[in-house]
Protein backbone atom coordinates (compact mmCIF):
# COMPACT_ATOMS: atom_id res chain seq x y z
CA UNK A 1 0.00 0.00 0.00
CA UNK A 2 1.98 2.90 -1.30
CA UNK A 3 1.10 6.52 -1.80
CA UNK A 4 -1.76 6.65 0.67
CA UNK A 5 -2.77 10.26 0.59
CA UNK A 6 -4.82 12.03 3.20
CA UNK A 7 -7.88 12.19 0.98
CA UNK A 8 -9.72 8.87 0.96
CA UNK A 9 -10.51 7.28 -2.39
CA UNK A 10 -14.07 6.68 -1.37
CA UNK A 11 -16.07 8.11 1.49
CA UNK A 12 -19.70 7.09 1.80
CA UNK A 13 -21.95 8.03 4.67
CA UNK A 14 -25.45 6.81 5.46
CA UNK A 15 -26.18 5.77 1.88
CA UNK A 16 -29.63 4.35 1.17
CA UNK A 17 -30.73 3.19 -2.27
CA UNK A 18 -34.20 1.92 -3.12
CA UNK A 19 -35.29 0.36 -6.34
CA UNK A 20 -38.97 -0.21 -7.19
CA UNK A 21 -39.90 0.61 -3.57
CA UNK A 22 -37.53 -2.04 -2.20
CA UNK A 23 -34.57 -0.94 -0.13
CA UNK A 24 -31.48 -2.49 -1.71
CA UNK A 25 -28.78 -0.74 0.29
CA UNK A 26 -29.57 0.81 3.63
CA UNK A 27 -27.65 3.24 5.82
CA UNK A 28 -24.26 2.24 4.40
CA UNK A 29 -21.16 4.05 5.58
CA UNK A 30 -17.64 3.16 4.50
CA UNK A 31 -14.26 4.75 3.85
CA UNK A 32 -11.69 3.26 1.49
CA UNK A 33 -8.18 4.75 1.40
CA UNK A 34 -6.27 5.58 -1.77
CA UNK A 35 -3.80 3.12 -3.29
CA UNK A 36 -5.48 -0.16 -2.32
CA UNK A 37 -6.92 -3.11 -4.17
CA UNK A 38 -10.27 -3.39 -2.47
CA UNK A 39 -12.69 -6.26 -2.89
CA UNK A 40 -16.38 -5.71 -2.22
CA UNK A 41 -17.57 -9.12 -1.06
CA UNK A 42 -21.04 -10.33 -0.24
CA UNK A 43 -23.66 -12.96 -1.11
CA UNK A 44 -25.85 -12.84 -4.21
CA UNK A 45 -28.48 -10.13 -3.97
CA UNK A 46 -26.50 -8.21 -1.34
CA UNK A 47 -26.68 -5.04 -3.47
CA UNK A 48 -23.06 -5.03 -4.70
CA UNK A 49 -23.81 -4.00 -8.29
CA UNK A 50 -26.42 -1.48 -7.15
CA UNK A 51 -23.92 0.00 -4.69
CA UNK A 52 -21.20 0.42 -7.33
CA UNK A 53 -23.65 1.93 -9.84
CA UNK A 54 -24.82 4.41 -7.22
CA UNK A 55 -21.21 5.37 -6.47
CA UNK A 56 -20.85 6.36 -10.12
CA UNK A 57 -24.08 8.34 -10.14
CA UNK A 58 -25.73 5.85 -12.50
CA UNK A 59 -28.57 5.19 -10.05
CA UNK A 60 -30.35 7.75 -7.88
CA UNK A 61 -29.79 7.46 -4.14
CA UNK A 62 -32.56 7.94 -1.60
CA UNK A 63 -30.36 9.31 1.17
CA UNK A 64 -26.77 9.80 2.22
CA UNK A 65 -23.67 11.24 0.59
CA UNK A 66 -20.88 9.91 -1.61
CA UNK A 67 -17.44 11.47 -2.02
CA UNK A 68 -14.88 10.10 -4.43
CA UNK A 69 -11.39 11.55 -3.96
CA UNK A 70 -13.07 14.05 -1.66
CA UNK A 71 -15.29 15.40 -4.41
CA UNK A 72 -18.69 14.83 -5.99
CA UNK A 73 -18.70 12.28 -8.82
CA UNK A 74 -20.03 14.91 -11.26
CA UNK A 75 -16.80 16.94 -10.94
CA UNK A 76 -14.31 14.11 -11.26
CA UNK A 77 -15.77 11.75 -13.85
CA UNK A 78 -12.49 11.80 -15.78
CA UNK A 79 -10.62 10.41 -12.79
CA UNK A 80 -12.98 7.45 -12.47
CA UNK A 81 -13.19 4.39 -14.71
CA UNK A 82 -16.08 1.94 -14.58
CA UNK A 83 -16.05 -1.59 -15.95
CA UNK A 84 -19.53 -3.10 -15.92
CA UNK A 85 -20.28 -6.84 -16.06
CA UNK A 86 -19.42 -7.95 -19.55
CA UNK A 87 -22.92 -9.33 -20.09
CA UNK A 88 -24.16 -5.72 -20.02
CA UNK A 89 -23.43 -5.17 -23.73
CA UNK A 90 -24.33 -6.92 -26.98
CA UNK A 91 -21.11 -8.59 -28.19
CA UNK A 92 -22.67 -9.14 -31.60
CA UNK A 93 -22.53 -5.36 -32.15
CA UNK A 94 -20.68 -4.39 -35.36
CA UNK A 95 -17.52 -2.94 -33.80
CA UNK A 96 -13.85 -3.87 -33.94
CA UNK A 97 -11.93 -4.37 -30.71
CA UNK A 98 -9.98 -1.20 -31.59
CA UNK A 99 -13.19 0.87 -31.96
CA UNK A 100 -14.48 -0.37 -28.64
CA UNK A 101 -11.30 0.33 -26.69
CA UNK A 102 -11.06 3.78 -28.31
CA UNK A 103 -14.31 4.70 -26.54
CA UNK A 104 -12.26 4.83 -23.34
CA UNK A 105 -10.88 8.24 -24.30
CA UNK A 106 -14.28 9.78 -25.15
CA UNK A 107 -14.70 11.02 -21.60
CA UNK A 108 -11.43 12.97 -21.78
CA UNK A 109 -12.40 14.34 -25.20
CA UNK A 110 -15.88 15.48 -24.20
CA UNK A 111 -18.66 16.35 -26.63
CA UNK A 112 -17.92 16.59 -30.37
CA UNK A 113 -14.11 16.36 -30.22
CA UNK A 114 -12.60 13.54 -32.26
CA UNK A 115 -9.77 11.21 -31.24
CA UNK A 116 -6.44 11.67 -33.04
CA UNK A 117 -3.25 9.69 -33.69
CA UNK A 118 -2.13 10.03 -30.03
CA UNK A 119 -5.30 8.33 -28.88
CA UNK A 120 -4.93 5.60 -31.49
CA UNK A 121 -1.44 4.86 -30.14
CA UNK A 122 -2.87 4.70 -26.60
CA UNK A 123 -5.39 2.11 -27.81
CA UNK A 124 -2.56 -0.10 -29.10
CA UNK A 125 -0.69 0.34 -25.79
CA UNK A 126 -3.80 -0.60 -23.80
CA UNK A 127 -4.42 -3.64 -26.01
CA UNK A 128 -0.80 -4.70 -25.60
CA UNK A 129 -1.14 -4.42 -21.81
CA UNK A 130 -4.01 -6.94 -21.81
CA UNK A 131 -2.49 -9.18 -24.49
CA UNK A 132 -5.09 -8.48 -27.19
CA UNK A 133 -2.95 -6.67 -29.75
CA UNK A 134 -3.52 -9.41 -32.33
CA UNK A 135 -7.28 -8.89 -32.09
CA UNK A 136 -7.19 -5.10 -32.59
CA UNK A 137 -8.85 -5.07 -35.98
CA UNK A 138 -11.12 -8.05 -35.49
CA UNK A 139 -14.80 -7.86 -34.68
CA UNK A 140 -15.66 -7.93 -30.96
CA UNK A 141 -17.93 -10.87 -31.82
CA UNK A 142 -14.94 -13.26 -32.11
CA UNK A 143 -13.70 -12.68 -28.52
CA UNK A 144 -14.03 -15.38 -25.89
CA UNK A 145 -15.40 -14.55 -22.43
CA UNK A 146 -11.99 -13.87 -20.96
CA UNK A 147 -10.94 -11.80 -23.96
CA UNK A 148 -14.14 -9.76 -23.69
CA UNK A 149 -13.24 -8.98 -20.09
CA UNK A 150 -9.71 -7.95 -21.11
CA UNK A 151 -11.09 -5.74 -23.90
CA UNK A 152 -13.31 -4.05 -21.31
CA UNK A 153 -10.27 -3.59 -19.09
CA UNK A 154 -8.28 -2.09 -21.98
CA UNK A 155 -11.10 0.40 -22.51
CA UNK A 156 -10.89 1.33 -18.82
CA UNK A 157 -7.10 1.76 -19.09
CA UNK A 158 -7.74 4.26 -21.91
CA UNK A 159 -9.57 6.43 -19.39
CA UNK A 160 -6.29 7.01 -17.50
CA UNK A 161 -8.28 7.19 -14.30
CA UNK A 162 -7.25 7.44 -10.65
CA UNK A 163 -9.89 5.04 -9.40
CA UNK A 164 -11.11 1.91 -11.18
CA UNK A 165 -14.49 0.40 -10.31
CA UNK A 166 -14.97 -3.09 -11.69
CA UNK A 167 -18.06 -5.29 -11.47
CA UNK A 168 -17.21 -9.02 -11.33
CA UNK A 169 -14.15 -8.94 -13.62
CA UNK A 170 -13.22 -12.51 -12.64
CA UNK A 171 -16.61 -14.08 -13.36
CA UNK A 172 -16.24 -16.90 -15.87
CA UNK A 173 -12.78 -15.98 -17.17
CA UNK A 174 -9.90 -18.30 -18.06
CA UNK A 175 -6.68 -18.61 -16.01
CA UNK A 176 -4.63 -16.51 -18.48
CA UNK A 177 -7.12 -13.66 -18.19
CA UNK A 178 -7.23 -13.97 -14.40
CA UNK A 179 -3.46 -13.67 -14.19
CA UNK A 180 -3.32 -10.73 -16.62
CA UNK A 181 -6.02 -8.88 -14.67
CA UNK A 182 -4.36 -9.46 -11.29
CA UNK A 183 -0.94 -8.37 -12.60
CA UNK A 184 -2.50 -5.28 -14.11
CA UNK A 185 -4.26 -4.43 -10.84
CA UNK A 186 -0.98 -4.73 -8.94
CA UNK A 187 0.78 -2.54 -11.47
CA UNK A 188 -1.96 0.11 -11.23
CA UNK A 189 -1.90 -0.02 -7.43
CA UNK A 190 1.87 0.42 -7.43
CA UNK A 191 1.34 3.53 -9.56
CA UNK A 192 -0.85 4.85 -6.74
CA UNK A 193 -4.25 4.13 -8.35
CA UNK A 194 -7.13 2.68 -6.36
CA UNK A 195 -8.96 -0.43 -7.56
CA UNK A 196 -12.37 -1.30 -6.21
CA UNK A 197 -13.74 -4.64 -7.34
CA UNK A 198 -17.10 -6.29 -6.82
CA UNK A 199 -16.31 -9.95 -6.27
CA UNK A 200 -18.55 -12.89 -5.47
CA UNK A 201 -15.97 -15.52 -4.51
CA UNK A 202 -15.02 -15.30 -0.85
CA UNK A 203 -12.25 -17.87 -1.12
CA UNK A 204 -10.13 -16.08 -3.70
CA UNK A 205 -10.68 -12.66 -2.12
CA UNK A 206 -7.85 -12.99 0.42
CA UNK A 207 -5.32 -13.69 -2.33
CA UNK A 208 -6.58 -11.07 -4.80
CA UNK A 209 -7.08 -8.06 -2.55
CA UNK A 210 -5.31 -6.19 0.23
CA UNK A 211 -8.44 -4.44 1.47
CA UNK A 212 -11.93 -5.91 1.93
CA UNK A 213 -15.39 -4.49 2.34
CA UNK A 214 -18.08 -6.97 3.40
CA UNK A 215 -21.46 -5.95 2.03
CA UNK A 216 -24.94 -7.25 2.68
CA UNK A 217 -27.49 -4.44 2.37
CA UNK A 218 -25.10 -2.38 4.46
CA UNK A 219 -21.37 -2.36 5.16
CA UNK A 220 -20.70 -5.17 7.66
CA UNK A 221 -16.98 -4.47 7.96
CA UNK A 222 -14.14 -2.92 6.03
CA UNK A 223 -10.38 -2.87 6.44
CA UNK A 224 -7.25 -4.95 5.85
CA UNK A 225 -7.93 -8.55 4.85
CA UNK A 226 -6.89 -10.22 8.12
CA UNK A 227 -8.90 -7.81 10.25
CA UNK A 228 -12.08 -8.20 8.24
CA UNK A 229 -12.27 -11.89 7.33
CA UNK A 230 -13.21 -13.11 10.80
CA UNK A 231 -15.82 -15.68 11.72
CA UNK A 232 -18.17 -13.14 13.29
CA UNK A 233 -17.98 -10.75 10.31
CA UNK A 234 -18.56 -13.56 7.85
CA UNK A 235 -21.54 -14.90 9.75
CA UNK A 236 -23.06 -11.39 9.83
CA UNK A 237 -22.57 -11.18 6.06
CA UNK A 238 -23.52 -14.65 4.94
CA UNK A 239 -25.69 -15.83 7.86
CA UNK A 240 -24.78 -18.17 10.71
CA UNK A 241 -25.52 -21.33 8.73
CA UNK A 242 -22.80 -20.38 6.37
CA UNK A 243 -19.89 -20.81 8.75
CA UNK A 244 -19.81 -24.64 8.87
CA UNK A 245 -20.20 -24.60 5.10
CA UNK A 246 -17.24 -22.26 4.66
CA UNK A 247 -15.24 -24.40 6.98
CA UNK A 248 -16.01 -27.52 4.96
CA UNK A 249 -15.14 -25.94 1.65
CA UNK A 250 -11.98 -24.40 3.06
CA UNK A 251 -10.87 -27.75 4.40
CA UNK A 252 -11.58 -29.46 1.12
CA UNK A 253 -9.46 -26.84 -0.59
CA UNK A 254 -6.66 -27.47 1.91
CA UNK A 255 -6.93 -31.21 1.33
CA UNK A 256 -6.65 -30.68 -2.40
CA UNK A 257 -3.49 -28.67 -1.94
CA UNK B 1 -44.05 14.50 -78.61
CA UNK B 2 -40.51 15.22 -77.52
CA UNK B 3 -41.72 17.65 -74.90
CA UNK B 4 -44.09 15.09 -73.31
CA UNK B 5 -41.29 12.57 -72.97
CA UNK B 6 -39.05 15.25 -71.55
CA UNK B 7 -41.82 16.22 -69.15
CA UNK B 8 -42.26 12.66 -67.88
CA UNK B 9 -38.55 12.20 -67.46
CA UNK B 10 -38.26 15.48 -65.60
CA UNK B 11 -41.04 14.56 -63.15
CA UNK B 12 -39.55 11.14 -62.66
CA UNK B 13 -36.15 12.67 -62.02
CA UNK B 14 -37.59 14.93 -59.33
CA UNK B 15 -39.41 12.05 -57.71
CA UNK B 16 -36.35 9.80 -57.83
CA UNK B 17 -34.28 12.45 -56.05
CA UNK B 18 -36.79 12.55 -53.21
CA UNK B 19 -36.92 8.79 -53.01
CA UNK B 20 -33.15 8.49 -52.99
CA UNK B 21 -32.83 10.96 -50.10
CA UNK B 22 -35.52 9.08 -48.16
CA UNK B 23 -33.75 5.77 -48.71
CA UNK B 24 -30.41 7.17 -47.55
CA UNK B 25 -31.65 8.86 -44.38
CA UNK B 26 -33.97 6.10 -43.25
CA UNK B 27 -31.30 3.48 -43.97
CA UNK B 28 -28.79 5.36 -41.81
CA UNK B 29 -31.15 5.94 -38.88
CA UNK B 30 -32.49 2.42 -39.17
CA UNK B 31 -29.05 1.12 -38.14
CA UNK B 32 -29.28 2.99 -34.84
CA UNK B 33 -32.85 1.79 -34.24
CA UNK B 34 -31.98 -1.81 -35.16
CA UNK B 35 -28.96 -2.00 -32.85
CA UNK B 36 -30.82 -0.33 -29.99
CA UNK B 37 -33.35 -3.15 -30.47
CA UNK B 38 -35.99 -0.52 -31.10
CA UNK B 39 -36.94 -1.39 -34.66
CA UNK B 40 -40.63 -1.10 -33.86
CA UNK B 41 -40.27 2.39 -32.39
CA UNK B 42 -40.25 3.77 -35.94
CA UNK B 43 -43.39 1.81 -36.72
CA UNK B 44 -45.15 3.23 -33.68
CA UNK B 45 -44.04 6.80 -34.46
CA UNK B 46 -45.16 6.64 -38.09
CA UNK B 47 -48.57 5.25 -37.16
CA UNK B 48 -48.85 7.83 -34.39
CA UNK B 49 -48.29 10.59 -36.97
CA UNK B 50 -51.60 9.88 -38.75
CA UNK B 51 -54.00 11.56 -36.27
CA UNK B 52 -51.67 14.61 -36.21
CA UNK B 53 -51.81 14.89 -39.99
CA UNK B 54 -55.60 14.60 -40.12
CA UNK B 55 -56.13 16.98 -37.19
CA UNK B 56 -53.92 19.51 -38.93
CA UNK B 57 -56.08 19.10 -42.04
CA UNK B 58 -59.27 19.57 -40.06
CA UNK B 59 -57.86 22.76 -38.55
CA UNK B 60 -56.35 24.30 -41.69
CA UNK B 61 -58.10 22.56 -44.66
CA UNK B 62 -54.69 22.93 -46.27
CA UNK B 63 -53.50 20.72 -49.08
CA UNK B 64 -49.87 21.64 -48.52
CA UNK B 65 -48.34 18.34 -47.30
CA UNK B 66 -45.71 20.10 -45.15
CA UNK B 67 -48.34 21.94 -43.13
CA UNK B 68 -49.99 18.60 -42.44
CA UNK B 69 -46.64 16.93 -41.67
CA UNK B 70 -45.96 19.48 -38.93
CA UNK B 71 -49.08 18.08 -37.28
CA UNK B 72 -47.72 14.57 -37.94
CA UNK B 73 -44.40 15.40 -36.30
CA UNK B 74 -46.15 16.81 -33.22
CA UNK B 75 -48.30 13.68 -32.95
CA UNK B 76 -45.12 11.56 -33.31
CA UNK B 77 -43.52 13.43 -30.42
CA UNK B 78 -46.67 13.01 -28.33
CA UNK B 79 -46.61 9.30 -29.21
CA UNK B 80 -43.01 8.92 -27.98
CA UNK B 81 -43.68 10.87 -24.79
CA UNK B 82 -46.79 8.82 -24.00
CA UNK B 83 -44.83 5.62 -24.63
CA UNK B 84 -42.18 6.71 -22.12
CA UNK B 85 -44.88 7.77 -19.66
CA UNK B 86 -46.69 4.43 -19.85
CA UNK B 87 -43.39 2.53 -19.63
CA UNK B 88 -42.23 4.29 -16.46
CA UNK B 89 -45.59 4.45 -14.69
CA UNK B 90 -46.92 0.96 -15.32
CA UNK B 91 -45.49 -2.55 -15.19
CA UNK B 92 -46.29 -3.13 -18.88
CA UNK B 93 -43.43 -4.41 -21.02
CA UNK B 94 -42.07 -2.26 -23.83
CA UNK B 95 -43.45 -4.35 -26.70
CA UNK B 96 -46.95 -4.15 -25.22
CA UNK B 97 -46.65 -0.38 -24.84
CA UNK B 98 -45.45 -0.02 -28.46
CA UNK B 99 -48.40 -2.12 -29.65
CA UNK B 100 -50.90 -0.11 -27.63
CA UNK B 101 -49.61 3.31 -28.71
CA UNK B 102 -49.39 2.23 -32.35
CA UNK B 103 -52.94 0.93 -32.57
CA UNK B 104 -54.57 3.60 -30.39
CA UNK B 105 -53.05 6.47 -32.41
CA UNK B 106 -53.66 4.78 -35.75
CA UNK B 107 -57.26 3.90 -34.92
CA UNK B 108 -57.86 7.45 -33.75
CA UNK B 109 -56.34 8.71 -37.01
CA UNK B 110 -58.67 6.53 -39.11
CA UNK B 111 -61.69 7.79 -37.18
CA UNK B 112 -60.58 11.37 -37.81
CA UNK B 113 -60.18 10.55 -41.50
CA UNK B 114 -63.83 9.58 -41.69
CA UNK B 115 -64.68 12.92 -40.13
CA UNK B 116 -62.42 14.66 -42.64
CA UNK B 117 -64.28 13.07 -45.57
CA UNK B 118 -67.39 15.06 -44.58
CA UNK B 119 -65.58 18.42 -44.65
CA UNK B 120 -67.02 20.52 -47.51
CA UNK B 121 -63.79 20.88 -49.50
CA UNK B 122 -62.10 18.76 -52.15
CA UNK B 123 -58.69 18.83 -50.50
CA UNK B 124 -59.10 15.66 -48.41
CA UNK B 125 -57.83 13.49 -51.28
CA UNK B 126 -54.35 14.41 -50.06
CA UNK B 127 -54.94 12.44 -46.83
CA UNK B 128 -55.14 9.13 -48.67
CA UNK B 129 -51.62 9.46 -49.97
CA UNK B 130 -50.28 9.43 -46.42
CA UNK B 131 -51.66 5.93 -45.90
CA UNK B 132 -49.75 4.09 -48.64
CA UNK B 133 -47.63 6.88 -50.06
CA UNK B 134 -47.93 8.46 -53.47
CA UNK B 135 -44.73 9.71 -54.88
CA UNK B 136 -46.28 11.05 -58.07
CA UNK B 137 -47.53 14.14 -56.28
CA UNK B 138 -44.06 15.21 -55.08
CA UNK B 139 -43.17 18.66 -56.41
CA UNK B 140 -39.87 20.44 -56.76
CA UNK B 141 -40.42 22.41 -53.54
CA UNK B 142 -41.13 19.15 -51.71
CA UNK B 143 -37.77 17.81 -52.86
CA UNK B 144 -36.10 20.96 -51.58
CA UNK B 145 -37.71 20.49 -48.16
CA UNK B 146 -36.72 16.81 -48.14
CA UNK B 147 -33.15 17.75 -49.08
CA UNK B 148 -32.92 20.27 -46.22
CA UNK B 149 -34.24 17.75 -43.68
CA UNK B 150 -31.93 15.01 -44.99
CA UNK B 151 -28.94 17.31 -44.79
CA UNK B 152 -29.90 18.22 -41.23
CA UNK B 153 -30.06 14.52 -40.29
CA UNK B 154 -26.73 13.65 -41.93
CA UNK B 155 -24.91 16.65 -40.41
CA UNK B 156 -26.27 15.94 -36.92
CA UNK B 157 -25.24 12.29 -37.17
CA UNK B 158 -21.78 13.32 -38.37
CA UNK B 159 -21.29 15.84 -35.56
CA UNK B 160 -22.55 13.55 -32.76
CA UNK B 161 -21.18 10.37 -34.34
CA UNK B 162 -18.91 9.17 -31.53
CA UNK B 163 -21.47 9.98 -28.83
CA UNK B 164 -24.30 8.22 -30.68
CA UNK B 165 -22.32 5.06 -31.49
CA UNK B 166 -21.05 4.81 -27.91
CA UNK B 167 -24.57 5.32 -26.53
CA UNK B 168 -26.09 2.69 -28.81
CA UNK B 169 -23.38 0.15 -27.94
CA UNK B 170 -23.08 0.77 -24.21
CA UNK B 171 -25.41 3.39 -22.68
CA UNK B 172 -24.23 2.62 -19.14
CA UNK B 173 -20.61 3.31 -20.10
CA UNK B 174 -21.58 6.54 -21.90
CA UNK B 175 -23.38 7.61 -18.72
CA UNK B 176 -20.36 6.74 -16.57
CA UNK B 177 -18.22 9.04 -18.75
CA UNK B 178 -20.64 11.88 -18.08
CA UNK B 179 -22.58 11.86 -21.38
CA UNK B 180 -26.21 12.26 -20.35
CA UNK B 181 -28.09 9.31 -21.92
CA UNK B 182 -31.28 11.35 -22.11
CA UNK B 183 -29.67 13.97 -24.38
CA UNK B 184 -28.32 11.42 -26.88
CA UNK B 185 -31.55 9.44 -26.74
CA UNK B 186 -33.57 12.60 -27.49
CA UNK B 187 -31.31 13.55 -30.41
CA UNK B 188 -31.64 10.08 -31.94
CA UNK B 189 -35.40 10.07 -31.48
CA UNK B 190 -35.80 13.53 -33.05
CA UNK B 191 -33.73 12.40 -36.04
CA UNK B 192 -35.90 9.29 -36.32
CA UNK B 193 -39.05 11.42 -36.33
CA UNK B 194 -37.55 13.68 -39.04
CA UNK B 195 -36.69 10.66 -41.20
CA UNK B 196 -40.24 9.38 -40.80
CA UNK B 197 -41.64 12.79 -41.76
CA UNK B 198 -39.59 12.64 -44.96
CA UNK B 199 -40.92 9.18 -45.71
CA UNK B 200 -44.63 9.62 -45.01
CA UNK B 201 -45.49 11.16 -48.41
CA UNK B 202 -43.49 8.58 -50.31
CA UNK B 203 -44.03 5.33 -48.42
CA UNK B 204 -46.99 6.11 -46.16
CA UNK B 205 -47.59 5.57 -42.45
CA UNK B 206 -48.35 1.86 -42.68
CA UNK B 207 -45.17 0.70 -44.41
CA UNK B 208 -42.71 3.37 -43.23
CA UNK B 209 -41.12 1.05 -40.66
CA UNK B 210 -39.84 -1.20 -43.46
CA UNK B 211 -37.68 1.67 -44.69
CA UNK B 212 -36.06 1.84 -41.26
CA UNK B 213 -35.68 -1.88 -40.60
CA UNK B 214 -35.04 -3.54 -43.98
CA UNK B 215 -31.90 -1.68 -45.20
CA UNK B 216 -30.30 -1.84 -41.74
CA UNK B 217 -31.08 -5.54 -41.28
CA UNK B 218 -29.69 -6.33 -44.74
CA UNK B 219 -26.55 -4.24 -44.15
CA UNK B 220 -25.88 -5.96 -40.80
CA UNK B 221 -25.61 -9.26 -42.69
CA UNK B 222 -22.65 -8.09 -44.74
CA UNK B 223 -20.80 -5.61 -42.53
CA UNK B 224 -18.94 -5.89 -39.21
CA UNK B 225 -18.11 -2.22 -38.56
CA UNK B 226 -20.75 0.25 -37.56
CA UNK B 227 -19.65 3.12 -39.84
CA UNK B 228 -19.57 0.88 -42.89
CA UNK B 229 -22.89 -0.65 -41.88
CA UNK B 230 -24.52 2.80 -41.86
CA UNK B 231 -23.13 3.56 -45.34
CA UNK B 232 -24.20 0.16 -46.63
CA UNK B 233 -27.72 0.62 -45.20
CA UNK B 234 -27.88 4.04 -46.89
CA UNK B 235 -26.92 2.37 -50.18
CA UNK B 236 -29.50 -0.41 -49.78
CA UNK B 237 -32.17 2.12 -48.76
CA UNK B 238 -31.36 4.31 -51.76
CA UNK B 239 -31.55 1.31 -54.13
CA UNK B 240 -34.85 0.11 -52.68
CA UNK B 241 -36.55 3.51 -52.90
CA UNK B 242 -35.31 4.42 -56.40
CA UNK B 243 -36.16 1.01 -57.86
CA UNK B 244 -39.53 0.99 -56.08
CA UNK B 245 -40.39 4.50 -57.25
CA UNK B 246 -39.36 3.64 -60.79
CA UNK B 247 -41.56 0.52 -60.72
CA UNK B 248 -44.54 2.45 -59.39
CA UNK B 249 -44.14 5.13 -62.07
CA UNK B 250 -44.04 2.72 -65.00
CA UNK B 251 -46.72 0.29 -63.75
CA UNK B 252 -50.24 1.77 -63.69
CA UNK B 253 -51.98 2.13 -60.32
CA UNK B 254 -48.99 0.72 -58.44
CA UNK B 255 -48.82 2.55 -55.07
CA UNK B 256 -45.25 3.65 -54.27
CA UNK B 257 -44.99 2.40 -50.68
CA UNK B 258 -45.75 -1.25 -51.41
CA UNK B 259 -43.47 -1.21 -54.48
CA UNK B 260 -40.56 0.08 -52.37
CA UNK B 261 -41.29 -2.47 -49.65
CA UNK B 262 -41.19 -5.34 -52.14
CA UNK B 263 -37.78 -4.24 -53.44
CA UNK B 264 -36.46 -3.74 -49.88
CA UNK B 265 -37.70 -7.18 -48.86
CA UNK B 266 -35.89 -8.73 -51.83
CA UNK B 267 -32.64 -7.10 -50.65
CA UNK B 268 -33.18 -8.46 -47.12
CA UNK B 269 -34.04 -11.90 -48.46
CA UNK B 270 -30.90 -12.08 -50.60
CA UNK B 271 -28.77 -10.81 -47.69
CA UNK B 272 -30.16 -13.41 -45.31
CA UNK B 273 -29.43 -16.16 -47.81
CA UNK B 274 -26.11 -15.09 -49.28
CA UNK B 275 -24.16 -12.99 -46.77
CA UNK B 276 -20.90 -14.69 -45.80
CA UNK B 277 -20.59 -15.75 -42.12
CA UNK B 278 -24.12 -14.74 -41.16
CA UNK B 279 -26.27 -16.48 -43.80
CA UNK B 280 -29.12 -18.81 -42.91
CA UNK B 281 -27.01 -21.92 -43.45
CA UNK B 282 -24.19 -20.94 -41.07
Amino acid sequence: MKNISKISALHVSNLTISYNNTIVVSDLSVTIPCGVMCGIIGPNGAGKTTFIKALLGLLPMSAGSIHILGDDIKNIRNKVAYVAQRSSVDWDFPLTVFDMVLMGCYGRLGWFRRPNATHYQQVYDALAAVGLLDFAHQSIGVLSGGQQQRAFLARALMQQAEIYFLDEPFAGVDITTEKIIIDLFKQLRDEGKTIIVVHHDLFTSATYFDYIMLLNKTCIASGAVDDVLTASNLSSTYGTNFIPYIWNVAQKKCDQL
Amino acid sequence: MMSTIFCIDYTLLIVLQGALLLGITSGMLGCFALLRQQSLLGDAISHAALPGIVLMFLCTHSKNPWVLLIGGACAGVIGVISMQFVCTHTTLKKDAVLGIILSVFFGFGLVLMTVAQKVPTSNQAILNKFLFGNVATLLEQDIRAIAVLSLLIVITLFVCWKECVMYVFDPLFAHSLGFKPRIIETVLTILLILAIIIGLQTVGVILMSTMLIAPAAAARQWITRFGSMVLCAALFGGCATTLGVYASSVIDHMPTGPAIVVVASCIVFISLLCAPQRNVAS
